[in-house]
């Protein structure tokens, strides 16, 4: 397989194991958040703030991945390299 | 919610300002325009999903109806499809600075560190 094929293939596992565990932490720190307001509604506040913190550090996460991807896809550092060394 | 908690969340999203302008302005000696533009776009846009996440959270929790819940799902999505398509666009068409970028989409997660660090530190 060629360079090109295997940055498509990279990229592609990427975004599956990145969206599959954030998905996976997101999911979880819901319901926990859901069930503890339902157990305690006067703590909704302070759930609010640390779910919103928590949140925001997994989707951090996703965002990483998905950029990463772009990069190996659109902005590889190294595909001029491949070029070049394809050419010669 | 109360006051205490509604200023942690201020103070949070005015340090995520002041950790982006510090990241500009080290950016600067790179005289790079590209790396600075990639870090104030980043940076704005993880301002703006902060923003967005707050807000939405507040009113789910606040009404925790299934309308409303659905409704954050679908709004939820498509903030990632966005989201998705504005990077895509940046980094595959604009060709904007993949390293300014990450460090710019890292301000809230710099500014949480840090605060999870001072408060380490001040509890000893």
């Amino acid at each position: 397989m060629d360079f090109f094929t295997w940055c498509m293939i990279s990229a592609g596992f990427a975004m599956a194991l990145g969206s599959l565990g954030t998905g996976l932490g997101m999911g979880n720190a819901i319901r926990s958040a859901v069930e503890g307001v339902a157990r305690n509604p006067g703590a909704s506040g302070k759930v609010l703030t640390t779910l919103m913190i928590g949140l925001a550090m997994i989707e951090s996460l996703a965002i990483y991945v998905f950029v990463v991807a772009m990069i190996i896809l659109f902005a590889n550092p190294f595909t001029e390299q491949v070029i070049n060394l394809a050419t010669r | 919610m109360s006051d205490a908690d509604q200023s942690f969340l201020d103070r949070v999203a005015l340090r995520n300002l002041v950790i982006l302008a510090v990241l500009l302005v080290l950016s600067l000696p790179w005289r790079s325009a590209a790396l600075s533009l990639g870090i104030l776009v980043g940076g704005l846009l993880a301002l703006g999903g902060f923003w967005w996440q707050q807000r939405t959270l507040r009113r789910v929790l606040e009404q925790p109806t299934p309308q409303a819940a659905r409704g954050f799902q679908v709004r939820y999505f498509l903030r990632l499809a966005g989201l998705g398509l504005i990077l895509y666009v940046l980094i595959g068409r604009l060709g904007l600075h993949p390293v300014g970028l990450t460090l710019g989409l890292s301000v809230v997660v710099i500014n949480i560190f840090c605060t999870a660090l001072a408060r380490l530190v001040r509890r000893g």
